[in-house]
This record gives C-alpha cells, sequence and structure tokens, in this order.
C-alpha cells in the first residue's frame, strides 16, 4: 500500500521587472491510499498537476512537503540507490510510446537495459527474459526483437513500453496519458490489456487521463480522483463519481463530453464561466475553482473548501468533495 | 437547395518505390449550402488526403489521378490556374488544421496576422478588424487581448478557436476542418464543438468536419461518411449512422467509445492494426479485420447498397430491407 500523505510541490517563479517572486503550487496537499490490486484514475485538464503528482509518486521528483509512504513506513527518496530501490516497486508507462523507444536502438538494447542496470538478468540469459516479457505481452519475440521502433505500429510500441515497465516485476503502475495518443479504435484493445494485466499480477494502477470515458472504462470497479490546480476536489467510487458528480468542476468536465446521439442523452449541463485552467498562487486563499465556478458565492473567494466525505441524500461514505456547495446533479441518461 | 461542394470520383495516389499506393479510390460526395458534413476513419484511411484533394495542394510526391472538384461556380477547381485559385481559398473555402499552432505566425500579434490576410485578398484592413473581433467575441475571445497578443501567449484551445475565427473572416461557403479538437483538453473541446455547432447555424456555414474519434461529430454535422483504406464504406445521416451503424468497419468505431452510462461490456476495439494500403485483398478492404468475414468477402468488392433509411453501404451483409438491416445489428450487438 502506498499512502501520500499532505504531498505538495511548489515551483518558485522568479521575479522579472516589475513582476513579483511567486510560488507557484502544482501540487497541493494532496492525501491519497493506493492499495495493490486497486484501480484510481486521476482526471483533470492539462495544468492540473496530474502528471507531477504521478511523477511524485514514481520518486521522479521530490515532493516540497508532506510524506510518501510505503506498507505503513515512510519513504524517502534522495539518493540514487534509495531511487532504484523505488523503481522496482512503482513503474511508469509514459504518454508517448513514438518518443520512449530510442530510434536507433533495436528493441533488444532498448528493452534489456532496465534488467542489466537493476541486475535482474546476467547478459548470457538477457536474451531469455526479453523474450519472455514479449511473448507476455502478446508480441513475436523472434520477429520483435531485432527490429527498430519505426518497424512497428504505434500499438506495438505501447505494448513493448508496457512489456519494459513490467520487467522489474513492479507492484504499481502508473500510466500517464497513455493512450491519448493512439485512434479511437485502437484505445480499447490497449486499455484492456493494463487492466488484464494488472489484475493478473495484483498490480495497483493508477491512470492518468483527461477523458472521462477512459477513466470510467479502465477503473470501472475502482475509483475516481478529480484533479483542479493541485487540489484533489473529488474522490470515490467510479460509478458513484459519474452517476452523482458533486463538485462543479467535476460536473463541467462530464458535461464537455460529447455524448453518442442515440445511446446518451443530457439531463443537465453545468458550463464553466471560462474555458480557461486559472492559476492560482500560494498566498491566495480561495476556492481555486471560484474563479470559473458558475456556482460561486462571496465564500468560495474567501475561504478554501477542504477534502470532506460528503454525506447528502444517502451517497455513499467514500464520495469526498472539497466544496462549500456541494450538490450532487444527474447529467446524463442512457436513451 | 444548391452544392456547395460535389466532388465525383476523387482519387489520389502517392507513387512509393514498391509501387502506386492510391491513398483515396473514387470517393464522391456533395456538400448542399448550409449543410456539414463529417468524415470519420482511423489513420491512413485517406480522410485527410481527401481535404488536400479539395484545395488541389496534395503533398509531393501524392498527384489526384481522376475526378473533379467543383464548388458554387461550377468550374473544375482541379483545373483553376495558381493565382484564381489562390483568391479562391479563404473567400469560399477555408481550412482549420489540427495543430492550429503551426499554421499562426509566432513572430506577429493576432491583429497583424488579421492584416495579412486584408493584405492579400484586398479587403479593407479597417473593416476586416472590426470584423474580426465579433468574430472573436462569438469565439469567446477577450478579444482586446487576443488582437494584440503573440500567439504564445494564448493557451491551445484559444489559438484553436483564434484559427476558427480566422478562417471564417471572409464569409466562406465552406470551412474544411481537419481534427480540430483532438490536441486539445475536454472544456476546451466542449466549447470548440459548441462554437462550431453555433456558427454553422447563425452563419450558415457548410462545415467538412475530418476526424478519427466519431463520438465528437454527432452534434455538429447533418450526415456523416466513414472512410476506410481509401475508399468511403458508409454514408448516411449522423443520427441514424450513430445509432444504428450498418457496416462493420462503423459499428467497430462506435463501439469503441466507452460510455459514460450504464455497463462497459460492450465495449470492444476493433482487432488488427490501421490500413496497409499496399497489402489489400481483392474484395472488401475491411475483411483482414472484420469479425463477420465471409469467404465472398476476401474475393469480390462489396456492392454499394443504399439502404431504406438513407443510409448507403459497401458490405455483402448490407441488405435493401431495412427491418433486416436492423434486425442483424441488434443481434450482433447481443452476440458480443
Amino acid at each position: 500500500m502506498i499512502e501520500l500523505k499532505n504531498i505538495s510541490k511548489q515551483f518558485d517563479i522568479k521575479g522579472k521587472g516589475h513582476k513579483k517572486k511567486r510560488t507557484f503550487v502544482a501540487v497541493n496537499q494532496v492525501n491519497l491510499t493506493w492499495k495493490r490490486g486497486e484501480f484510481i484514475s486521476i482526471v483533470g485538464e492539462s495544468g492540473c498537476g496530474k502528471s507531477t503528482l504521478a511523477k511524485i509518486i514514481a520518486g521522479l521528483i521530490s515532493p516540497s512537503e508532506g510524506s510518501l509512504l510505503l506498507d505503513e513506513v515512510e519513504n524517502k527518496i534522495n539518493t540514487q540507490a534509495q531511487r532504484a530501490r523505488w523503481a522496482k516497486v512503482v513503474q511508469v508507462v509514459p504518454q508517448d510510446p513514438y518518443a520512449s523507444l530510442n530510434p536507433v536502438r533495436k528493441i533488444r538494447s532498448s528493452m534489456g537495459d532496465a534488467l542489466l542496470y537493476h541486475k535482474m538478468a546476467k547478459r548470457n540469459e538477457l536474451d531469455h527474459k526479453i523474450e519472455e516479457m514479449l511473448d507476455l505481452v502478446g508480441l513475436n519475440s523472434k520477429e520483435t526483437l531485432n527490429k527498430y521502433p519505426h518497424q512497428l505500429s504505434g500499438g506495438q510500441r505501447q505494448r513493448l513500453v508496457i512489456a519494459r515497465a513490467l520487467s522489474l516485476d513492479p507492484d504499481f503502475l502508473i500510466a500517464d496519458e497513455s493512450v491519448s495518443m493512439m485512434d479511437v479504435s485502437l484505445r480499447v484493445g490497449v486499455l484492456d490489456y493494463f487492466k488484464k494485466i494488472a489484475s493478473e499480477r495484483e498490480l495497483g494502477l493508477l491512470f492518468i487521463t483527461h477523458d472521462f470515458r477512459i477513466a470510467r472504462y479502465i477503473s470501472f470497479d475502482g475509483k475516481i480522483a478529480v484533479m483542479y490546480l493541485g487540489n484533489i476536489v473529488e474522490f470515490g467510487d467510479t460509478q458513484e463519481v459519474l452517476s452523482h458528480p458533486l463538485h462543479p468542476y467535476t460536473q463541467s468536465l462530464i458535461s464537455a463530453v460529447p455524448l453518442i446521439a442515440g445511446k446518451e442523452r443530457r439531463i443537465e449541463e453545468v458550463i464553466p464561466k471560462s474555458f480557461e485552467v486559472g492559476k492560482v498562487y500560494a498566498d491566495r486563499q480561495q476556492c481555486p475553482f471560484a474563479d470559473r465556478c458558475p456556482f460561486a458565492r462571496t465564500d468560495c473567494y474567501e475561504q478554501k473548501p477542504l477534502l470532506k466525505t460528503y454525506n447528502g441524500n444517502g451517497s455513499s461514505s467514500t464520495h469526498q468533495v472539497a466544496c462549500h456547495y456541494a450538490e450532487a446533479r444527474e447529467l446524463i441518461e442512457n436513451v | 437547395m444548391e452544392n456547395v461542394l460535389d466532388v465525383q470520383n476523387l482519387s489520389i495516389e502517392f507513387p512509393t518505390e514498391t509501387g502506386v499506393v492510391r491513398a483515396v479510390k473514387n470517393v464522391s460526395f456533395q456538400i448542399k449550402k448550409g449543410e456539414s458534413l463529417g468524415i470519420v476513419g482511423e489513420s491512413g484511411s485517406g480522410k485527410s488526403t481527401v481535404a488536400f484533394g479539395l484545395f488541389n495542394s496534395v503533398p509531393d510526391p501524392g498527384r489526384i489521378s481522376s475526378g473533379s472538384v467543383r464548388f458554387l461556380d461550377g468550374r473544375n477547381f482541379l483545373k483553376v490556374n495558381t493565382e484564381e485559385r489562390r483568391r479562391f481559398y479563404w473567400e469560399h473555402i477555408s481550412m482549420v488544421f489540427q495543430a492550429s499552432q503551426n499554421t499562426l505566425n509566432p513572430l506577429l500579434r493576432i491583429r497583424r496576422q488579421v492584416d495579412d490576410i486584408a493584405e492579400a485578398h484586398q479587403f479593407n484592413k479597417k473593416k476586416l478588424r472590426q470584423k474580426a473581433q465579433s468574430l472573436f467575441e462569438m469565439m469567446y475571445l477577450d478579444t482586446d487581448r487576443v488582437m494584440n497578443a503573440y500567439p504564445h501567449e494564448l493557451s491551445g484551445g484559444m489559438k484553436q478557436r483564434v484559427s476558427i475565427g480566422l478562417a471564417l473572416l471572409l464569409d466562406p461557403e465552406i470551412v474544411v476542418l481537419d481534427e480540430p479538437t483532438t490536441a486539445l483538453d475536454v472544456i476546451s473541446q466542449g466549447s470548440v464543438l459548441k462554437i462550431l455547432n453555433g456558427i454553422r447555424k447563425e452563419l450558415n456555414i457548410s462545415l467538412l468536419f475530418i476526424t478519427h474519434d466519431i463520438s465528437v461529430i454527432s452534434e455538429v454535422v447533418d450526415s456523416v461518411m466513414v472512410m476506410y483504406a481509401g475508399q468511403v464504406i458508409e454514408r448516411g445521416p449522423v443520427n441514424q449512422v450513430m445509432s444504428s451503424p450498418t457496416h462493420p468497419y462503423t459499428l467497430g468505431l462506435i463501439r469503441s467509445i466507452p460510455p459514460l452510462v450504464g455497463d462497459v461490456k460492450n465495449t470492444k476495439g476493433i482487432s488488427g492494426s490501421a490500413v496497409q494500403l499496399d497489402l489489400l485483398p481483392k474484395g472488401c478492404p475491411f475483411y483482414s479485420r472484420c469479425d463477420m468475414r465471409m469467404t465472398k468477402c476476401s474475393e469480390i468488392p462489396p456492392p454499394w447498397v443504399t439502404l431504406d433509411n438513407n443510409v448507403s453501404v459497401a458490405c455483402h451483409l448490407a441488405k435493401n430491407e431495412g427491418g433486416d438491416k436492423n434486425d442483424r445489428t441488434q443481434e450482433h450487438f447481443k452476440t458480443i
């Protein structure tokens, strides 16, 4: 089990000329519990800190505040050795399978590096290990090993990148927008594949996406966390969040998804006041979404709402929201 | 009603080392004034190449091997000389690209780019700037800020909305949009779709909307054309095609969109990878990936059938009896 306790990450923005030096909060006081075998989707627009959060969990950047616990033991990631140890616990599948394989190296050498670095294979058994990995993701190892990345399709590359992440036998897997570069028709195949591998190996899967359709599909029996400007604004079981979204931001995101004619129908629509992601600096104490929120009242600009369990209209006790005036809305129904 | 665009038997081919690849094969379609059409297909289906064909600017070494493109004036646009063609662009047909950040000049403020358009087409700069301002307002943009901004000062969604505004500047009859929302976030995408839906109704402009994601178009187009391997395989009113797709490929495209409500059991991707144009069977191009294929599909090209509900389709399974066809799709939905 991985636990995040009050994790924050701040970036200092240099002052220039008349502009003051300011602190930009990318991730703000995030608490999250992630068990083995649990599927969590993190949803939000670009600039909401979802990738920064993923990098903190993966140990690629260190948080400014807060602690990261593994099985209830505080885990520090400062030295190279600690980082290497953490890499065997959490692995990341990057967004772009085109950019994450070295174009001038054969698949064999791209795939073997991680195993050699972590001393999980000797050179003489490397080929055998890589072949095993490729078979696992359903690629023909004999054909693939001596190819260059450009000779493979997007879907094949994506599977290679997943295989590479799995080669260290991690307990947790983070997928950062892993299907957003692919054709819609091929996405579901890759998502199914993620689901299958993660269930078989009882992996924790953290899926980062801006698309509620994908989030709902991948973590159908899991959880969804909605992030806005570094804060988790809503958290709960996927079905609950989708059917009764509480936060106006979640509601705007769901309202913006184009519907399939003849299958889905809109009941109600929440449209934000601005289509642009705002900015909130450390020196302001307000609801991060207040500037865009169509329901904002004066308190929203004065006091920042905290993430609390929502108990209105018999909703499940795990559904949390950070809003002073949270109200469940039903937005979409089946035709 | 008159056609704003009439494309007949357009074929586009690319010579390669191993032979000529036909990226677009005998594509024909018409768009009436104020009517919008969506072209849907995976990467490599030839949908963007069709758009380049409309502008007679197929990238080298491609060439248009046959066909005609006629706009309102009725001349074959493919035979018009370069100078006249240049005038035609933007005043009668304009285009919005997927990567709008690359179509705006990074060194010029937006108002200078408006001036550039005015200069190239001999319009009054002052009037055109006013026009641009009112269009940007329609795009929910902060007009004063945007006019004086450089492209890098705007977000991706704002740049895309500026591009759409600029495309409308000279009152074209038709705007071609090539994956206009693919690079955008959900809320920006929602805003662009809302705007497009607004302008097509308010300004009575025809849209040609090209996308790989069939879910984005149902609110912005009237009819849809599904392409595979350079050929049109299904065409019809968007509601008909979306609610009861006939071609197994169209069905596959719709089934691969995870639903927002209800069960996800019916969600399924299309097997195999995108088309390889040099390895097509003699018969139906979708043969190798189709899960309803029959022996004759690999040998005999499917005939073009028009069904009762105004949907036309190229598939051996399609029958000219509405009831029969519906049963088949329904059954198919049940079996998966």
